[in-house]
Formats: C-alpha cells, structure tokens, sequence
C-alpha cells in the first residue's frame, strides 16, 4: 500500500498532471462561485476531454474540478448571498453577515482553509478507512435515511432560536412547496395548480438563487448604500484567519469534516445535508452560540470543512462497491468505465497504481487549492468594490442565467423569480429564508424515504419495527431530540438565571 | 412593521398557503397526499397560533429584524424590470436582452443620476458583462441558453 501511495504522489506531481491540477482547480472555482453551474456539470463537461488523455492524468484532472467547484461555491455565498452550489447553504448563514460586518476576505480564507482541511480529511478516509465506512454505508436504508433528514430538519429549532414557531413554518412551507410536481410512489400529479409547467416540480437550485439571492438584490437596490459592504484589502488576512482556526476551531474543522466523510458515503444525501447537520453541530457545541448567524467564523468553517469532506466519502461506495455517493461521484464512475475501468473492491488489486494515484492526488489536490485560492481571492473580493447599481443588476442577469440553465426551462427562472418575491417579503413577516431552504432540500429526500419506509413496514407488517427498532434509527431518533430540545431548555435555563440574577439585584 | 402585525400576516399566509394545497389534494389518493396533509395540518395549527398571538399581544412591539428603510420606487421599478426582462430573455433572446437589462438598469441605479457619463459607464459595463457571460456560458462551456428572435 505504502509503495502505491508513494506512486500516487510521483502521479500527481509529473508537470503534466501537476498543471492539470491548476488548471483544474481554477475552473472548477469558477464552476461553483457560479450560480446555477454545479459541480456535476463542471465535471460532466470535462469528461470526454478525459478520453484523450491517460487514465491517471483525467481522473486527478476531474479530481481537481470536483474540490474547487464545490469549495467555490461558498465565493458567491460569501460575497452576494448566493450559494454558488446547494453545498454553500449553510455558509450563507454566516459568511454574508460577516461580508457586511466588512469581514468578507475572514470568511473567504476561513472557507478555503476550512474546505481544504475537510477535503484532506475526507480523502484520508477514502484512503485508509474506505472499506469498512462503506459497509457501514450499506446499513443504511430507507428508514435511516428518512431519520436523518428529520435530524436535519431539527436544525431549524437551532437556526432561529428566538422565533422557533416562525422557523419551523417555515420549513413546513418549504416541504409543501417541495411537494409540487409528480409524487415519488405513484407519479401522480400534485399541486400543480392548472399551470403544467409545474409538473416537473420545484428545482431546488433556482428555489435557492431566489430565496437568497434575487431578495437580497431587492434590499440591495432599495437600500441607499453605495456598496454592498466595505471592504479594504488587508495584507497577511489569510494568515491571520489561519492562525485564528489553528488556536480555536481544531475540534469543529475535525468534527464538521468527519461529518462531512459520512454524509458524503450516503447515496442521495450530498454536501448541503452534510453543511446544515454540521453547522447545526458546531452551533451546539460552542461557547458563544448566539453569534451563529451573526457572522460567526465557526458557521462557516463547519459549512465549508464538511461539504468538501463529502467528496472523499462520496467515493468511497463508488470505488469499493460500485455504487456512487453523489451525483459527481456517478459521473467519475462513467469516466471509469468508459475507460474500460470497473469500480469495486478489485480495483485497489487490478489497477492499484489508477486507484492510489486518484485518491492520493485529492490530498496534492487540497495543499494546492489553498495556494491558488488565496490569490483568487485577492480578486473575487474586490467584486465588494463594485457599486450596488452594478452589481445589483449583474446579480439578477446571473441569476436567470444559472437557473435557466439547471434545465434549460423558463418555469425555473419564473421560480426563482417567485422564490426571491416570498424571501424578501416573507422575511419582513419573519419568515425564515434558511429554514424554508431547509424545507425545499429535504423534503423530497424525507417524503421518497418514508414512502419507501412505509412499503417496506407493509411487507414486514409493523411500522413500529421499520422505523423504531433499527440502531442507526435509534440513534438518529436520539440525536434529533437532543437537538430540538436543546435550545428550547438552554433557553428555559438561561431565563432562570437571569430571573435569579435579576431578583438578586 | 409592528411584531403584533407581522405574527398576523405569517399566520394568515400560512394558513392560506395550506387551504389552497389541501383543496388541490383532495382528488389525490391518500397515500400520494399522506406526507402534504400532515404538513397542511401542521401550517394551520401554527397559523392559528400566529393569529392568536397577534390579536393578543400589545401593538407597538419591535418588528422583525432586517426591516431597514428601503426606497420602494427602486426596488420595485428593478422587480419590474426583471419581469420585462425574463420576458424579453423569451422572445428577444439571452444576450441580447441582458445587455439591455444591464444598460438600462445599471444607468437607473446610478447615483450620479441619469447623466451622458452615467450612460457610458453603463454601456461600458453591460458590453463587459455579458460579454464576459457569451464566453464562459456559450464559448467555453457550450451551455444552451434562450435564443428568442436574435440571441
């Protein structure tokens, strides 16, 4: 093993292969900070350029564009608002408020670091842990996943811990609204409405550009503010927030990125479940809490730690088992095999020095992207020093362009369009955009599991076994409660103290 | 706006919302409807509650954060705007009517008012644009985009 890893970094670094790497990463950065352009499409597009080169030289070339695109969509969330990729959600929660709080280039470095870290640590799974995680992967079914898209969910109590009834309508909202289109068991036809357009349902990529980005463009360009925020370059930032994560997030960058591993193993469950779980996790176990959603630099590394942890997990199944973990992972695979290349456990026998050379090249992959990202960012950041009459209007041309193109359909830039109205005036009545995003990402993960659960407690004659007596349910059940129940005594408890703090007085 | 104004509105809207889905759902069979209707049934508690609260808190509370004074002729004039513009992107075509998005726009939005020079910094700008998005969508990345009666 240790004379394939060894062969593997030799790989990565021939110039050819090295400045593919480069090359890559930069337009897998641009791919992500994007809107509409994710990095399924990046990858995709890049495969058939693969079949003329050597295996080895496209796979660590797909490798490349994978890491960047997904650590490039928190650029866009960072900087306007809108995840560049579903994977970004959470980091909006924090890396936008820090932009305003004229902190955008603390939030990019700590998303690139973090991303990297989560990147390496993920890859190190796939490297020495892959065979047992995907078996533990393979115990997860319908109802696991339908309990952990519940656990999910419960991050709302979390999210908007001073107005949990709003948050969690919300949510409640965003899975209604998920609904729409054919159903999952019998492919009826639901809520659509009269209009047939709607049969297709609900993109979640447009629904995400409209909640986040078209409403903010609105308070933009109704604002009387010049810029979006101030920024001024500041030399050695990027040290700085290094050193920052060094001293003080080492455990959320290690939890978030194992998180992320995990999540990223599970078939259909991507980088934005693992961003949500994971900022909802580093939330809960820090000291100063109610700086979450402020603009705390924690949110974002957790986000971003955990979504580029998922790469490496999500191929995992696909190299050992055959059975792609995400999206992306399912496109690599087609690379593989139109290589005349068959994924599973053989692979690391019959083509060991392709195998390590892929897997080893995602660590080279992850050093290099934080010497290409920080000097991108010297760049995107100045996008801050743009007047708002510019980049309001930019923002909206990005936003039709990345939604139409999610399915070259006109109905998605109409519901992004729909998506920005409800965020920007649901926002004045208190709704939350983060939950209700919530919503429209898992609901139609938890609404396909409980349908697949609720045949299978059919066949097995009792729902109560199916959803309540599988251990990783149990556990998940456990988790779920720990996690609605916890801000609401945290909250009793704090108003005991200052009832008992005030009657001292 | 007021809290006790703004807990009536989310739970009128939520309630609303829930009525006009659980209508749509009565042709569906149970089982497709089964996950909506919980869901239905959870909007209306919580909207009634919303409602309750609202009647029956005191009205001058603090409203809901991020409600900053905005300039309503702006925002909607670009809401608008963007309506025009998603339906000029259908007939007319992508680049064509994002550079007249982005020109027109841009040269609204500008402090300077509606000037000569705020007009040619605008036109320099929305040429560089969508430039910028012929290239990475229909050059490099051969992305379809709506064609319309030019392009």
């Amino acid at each position: 093993m240790l004379e394939n890893i060894l062969t593997g970094f030799a790989n990565s670094f021939i110039p050819i292969n090295f400045l593919l790497i480069i090359a890559g990463l930069i337009g897998g950065i641009i791919i992500g900070a994007l809107p509409g352009l994710t990095a399924t499409m990046g990858v995709a597009l890049m495969v058939p350029i693969t079949f003329a080169m050597n295996p080895i030289s496209g796979l660590i070339m797909l490798g490349a564009i994978y890491s960047g695109a997904i650590y490039g969509g928190s650029n866009s969330a960072i900087l306007i608002n809108t995840p560049g990729t579903p994977s970004s959600v959470a980091t909006t929660f924090d890396g936008w408020p820090m932009t305003k709080q004229g902190n955008a280039a603390g939030a990019l470095n700590a998303s690139l670091f973090a991303s990297a870290f989560g990147g390496v640590i993920g890859t190190l799974f796939l490297l020495f842990l892959a065979a047992p995680m995907a078996q533990l992967a393979l115990k997860f079914g319908a109802p696991e996943f339908f309990w952990l898209c519940i656990f999910g969910l419960s991050t709302i109590a979390a999210m908007v811990p001073g107005n949990v009834v709003k948050g969690l309508m919300s949510g409640g909202l965003g899975m209604l609204i998920s609904t729409i289109g054919l159903d999952p068991l019998e492919g009826a036809r639901r809520f659509t409405f009269g209009a047939y357009s709607l049969v297709q349902g609900i993109e979640v990529i447009p629904a995400m550009i409209g909640l986040f980005s078209f409403s903010q463009v609105i308070v933009l360009v109704g604002s009387n503010n010049k810029f979006i925020a101030d920024y001024k370059a500041k030399k050695g930032a990027a040290m700085l927030v290094a050193k920052t994560l060094l001293k003080s997030a080492k455990a959320n960058l290690m939890r978030s990125s194992i998180i992320g591993t995990f999540v990223g193993i599970l078939p259909g469950a991507g980088g934005e479940i693992a961003g949500i779980i994971s900022y909802n996790e580093a939330k809960r176990w820090d000291k100063n809490k109610a700086n979450f959603g402020k603009g705390a630099i924690e949110g974002v590394v957790a986000s971003e730690a955990a979504n580029n942890a998922t790469i490496g997990g999500s191929l995992i199944p696909m190299l050992t088992l055959g059975i792609p973990g995400s999206a992306v992972a399912a496109v690599i695979m087609g690379a593989l095999l139109a290589h005349g290349i068959q994924p599973g456990f053989k692979i690391f026998a019959n083509n060991a020095e392709l195998a390590y050379s892929f897997i080893v090249s995602l660590i080279v992959v992850n050093i290099v992207m934080v010497f290409v990202g920080v000097h991108l960012i010297k760049g995107t950041a100045k996008v801050l020093n743009v007047p708002t009459s510019y980049i309001g209007v930019a923002i909206v041309a990005l936003s039709v362009i990345g939604s139409y193109t999610i399915r070259n359909s006109i109905v998605d830039v109409m519901v992004m369009i729909f998506f920005g109205l409800v965020g920007y005036f649901g926002g004045r009545v208190g709704f939350d955009t983060g939950a209700m995003a919530l919503g429209i990402i898992l609901g139609p993960i938890a609404e396909d599991n409980l349908s697949r659960s609720i045949s299978l407690a059919g066949a097995e004659g009792s729902v109560f076994k199916v959803f309540f007596t599988h251990p990783i349910s149990l556990l998940l059940i456990i988790l779920t409660l720990i996690s609605v129940l916890t801000p609401l005594l945290m909250a009793k408890y704090r108003a005991k103290k200052e009832a008992v703090a005030n009657d001292k007085a | 706006m007021t809290k006790r104004k703004s807990d009536i509105l989310a739970g009128l809207v939520s309630i609303l919302v829930a009525v006009a889905f659980m209508v749509q759902g009565f042709k569906l069979s149970d089982r497709v409807n089964a996950m909506p209707l919980v869901l239905e049934i959870f909007l209306i508690v919580t909207g009634i509650y919303m409602l309750i609260r609202g009647f029956i808190s005191k009205g001058a509370e603090k409203g809901e954060e991020g409600e900053a004074d905005i300039n309503w002729v702006r925002a909607m004039v670009i809401v608008l705007a963007t309506f025009v513009y998603v339906a000029g992107v259908i007939y007319i075509g992508f680049y064509v009517s994002t550079f007249v998005y982005l020109l027109l726009g841009s040269w609204y939005l500008n402090e300077k008012g509606l000037t000569l020079s705020a007009l040619m910094l605008s036109l320099i700008f929305s040429t560089a644009i969508s430039g910028v998005l012929y290239l990475i969508f229909t050059v490099l990345l051969l992305v379809p985009t709506p064609a319309g009666l030019f392009f």
